[in-house]
């Protein structure tokens, strides 16, 4: 368990998204900490969340290229 | 029966408008509530459980009551048409806030917020928030205030306070304990509480492997920054997750776990330690012990402001004659050694706070009304000025002038003041390293000035030093 949460992490560190001083919902984080001890299912909520960061990764490096 | 219309005017208390279903509004000295047709469906609910009875009789929150005849209320009703009942709640003798608390205070209300929603949490019921103004102390006490924030759970929801308890009460602990920084001018800098951003950098490279920091800091700051741009919408994440009250307790304990292993770790104080080092000899503390004590008896005060109190050896005498003591001294540490005696040995009647009488807690909040200056929430009869005036002058300046002009802006009828002359070794120290500026330092000018604005009731001279006490009663009073 502790090993797949430890590789979820490196997954999303590697998609961190750019910080900006913008204006933050003063909960979100702590909804999505919450969501995280949510247990397995939890992990699957911010998996689903991440992906579309992810795949947006992918879809900007093919709008790229020329 | 009793109505609010039986005063005409109501004050509407100025930091009371985040909760939709009600507001706090005084008459006199009675606080009331007024509640929308929600947040009075939410009190019944709450008063039918008998959880309301156990909390009432074990004071972990303030009594309340429901005043009947609300169509009456007609001032309140004619200008917010949304209220449709009154309550009413017992009434707090000092209002202090979480930037006067030393730090077992402030561990105690944290403590005291989540045993609330871990006991409420039985009845199925939790707190809307997790303001730590909503905790109030009577004495070493502390006493759940907002009864509008008592609601019943409603399945696939998360703990709705999470993020405010940790900036209001995880974070500032966790910056005392982890990196001995003193909380309470943080707290004040930020009133809701201590941001993500700010504690972050704050917690230093290593705090991360403290006992909760990972999750509670790193990982909620790194969630908050990931999301601001999209900023999903998570309510429904929560429903297919069948999010539950087991979860938001489990959530609740390991939060209670994490703020339990917390302790002050601050350099030790001077001051703390200042009432055993002191340059008095056992006669004059007896002395100095009997004035205080046989003015008090003559007086008969219903409040006494010890400014200046170091770890409240003259404000422990207080208590026996006067309703309330404010024990209030700049030293966080000080305070939180009173703090903790009085807890110990059940020693009810003193309200100790971090309080520098140099800068006293201004006005906070909108329109800075939401919080009130110290200097607005009340008058004593009688003020402490023990082995304080050569700190005021000497260190900070302060003409004598200027601290008559506190005490008339205080308001106090009575003051027990020291001065402390220049070939006192406390005052010796002081100008060690400084230039003596303060040829107006005497005894004859500070007499001078007393005098213009009080009248003198005693004056002691302490046996073996040449400090002189002085109970002084305001002119006109």
């Amino acid at each position: 368990m502790r090993k797949t949460i430890g590789a979820f992490f490196i997954g999303i560190i590697l998609v961190e998204p750019d910080y900006a001083l913008a204006y933050i919902d003063p909960s979100a984080g702590g909804l999505l900490v919450q969501i995280l001890l949510g247990g397995i299912a939890g992990i699957g909520v911010l998996v689903k969340l991440y992906w579309g960061k992810l795949t947006k990764l992918f879809r900007k490096e093919k709008n790229d290229k020329p | 029966m009793t109505s609010p219309e039986s005063i005409p005017d109501f004050v509407r208390a100025s930091g009371s408008y985040r909760d939709p279903e009600g507001f706090v509004f005084f008459q006199g000295d009675r606080v009331f509530r007024a509640l929308t047709k929600d947040g009075l469906a939410s009190y019944h609910d709450f008063r039918q459980s008998p959880l309301s009875q156990w909390l009432e009789e074990e004071n972990w929150v303030t009594r309340t009551w429901e005043i009947d005849d609300a169509a009456s209320a007609g001032a309140i009703v004619a200008k917010f048409p949304e209220i449709t009942g009154f309550i009413e709640q017992s009434r707090i003798p000092f209002i202090s806030y979480p930037y006067e608390w030393s730090f077992d205070m402030l561990k105690d209300a944290a403590l005291h917020t989540l045993d609330l929603l871990l006991h409420s949490g039985q009845y199925g019921f939790t707190l809307k928030d997790a303001a730590a103004y909503n905790i109030q102390f009577l004495g070493y006490r502390p006493i759940f205030i907002d009864i509008l924030s008592m609601a019943k759970y409603v399945p696939g929801t998360p703990w709705a306070g999470y993020t405010q308890f940790c900036q209001q009460f995880l974070f500032p602990l966790a910056l005392t304990a982890h990196r001995g920084v003193p909380f309470q001018h943080f707290l004040r800098s930020y009133p809701e509480g201590i941001p993500l951003h700010v504690m972050k950098p704050l917690l230093g490279g290593f705090g991360w492997r403290k006992a909760g920091m990972f999750k509670h800091v790193i990982l909620q700051s790194f969630f908050q920054t990931g999301f601001q741009n999209s900023n999903p919408a998570l309510k429904s994440s929560f429903q297919s997750l069948k999010f539950s009250l087991d979860h938001v307790t489990a959530l609740v304990r390991t939060m209670k776990k994490v703020i339990t292993q917390l302790s002050s770790s601050s350099p030790k104080s001077h001051w703390a330690g200042y009432s055993e080092n002191r340059s008095y000899t056992a006669p004059e503390i007896e002395a100095k012990q009997g004035f205080v004590e046989k003015h008090l008896q003559d007086i008969q005060p219903s409040s006494v402001w010890d400014l200046g109190c170091n770890t409240g050896e003259f404000s422990l005498i207080a208590r026996k004659y006067a309703d309330l003591v404010i024990a209030a001294d700049a030293d966080p540490e000080s305070v939180n050694r009173l703090y903790r005696y009085c807890r110990e040995n059940r020693i009810s009647g003193i309200l100790p706070l971090v309080l520098d009488v140099t800068n006293p807690s201004p006005g906070l909040g909108w329109n800075n009304l939401e919080r009130q200056g110290f200097l607005d929430r009340g008058k004593p009869t009688v003020v402490f000025m023990l082995a304080l005036l050569h700190h005021l002058c000497v260190t900070h300046n302060v003409p004598f002038e200027y601290i008559f002009n506190l005490l008339q802006v205080i308001e106090t009828q009575y003051v027990v003041m020291e001065f402390v002359p220049k070939s006192d070794p406390m005052v010796k120290k002081l100008l060690a390293n400084r230039e003596d500026v303060y040829p107006w330092y005497t005894l004859s000018a500070f007499e001078s000035e007393a005098f213009k604005h009080f009248s003198l009731v005693d004056r002691h001279e302490l046996p073996t030093g040449k400090r002189v006490l002085y109970c002084l009663k305001r002119r006109g009073h």
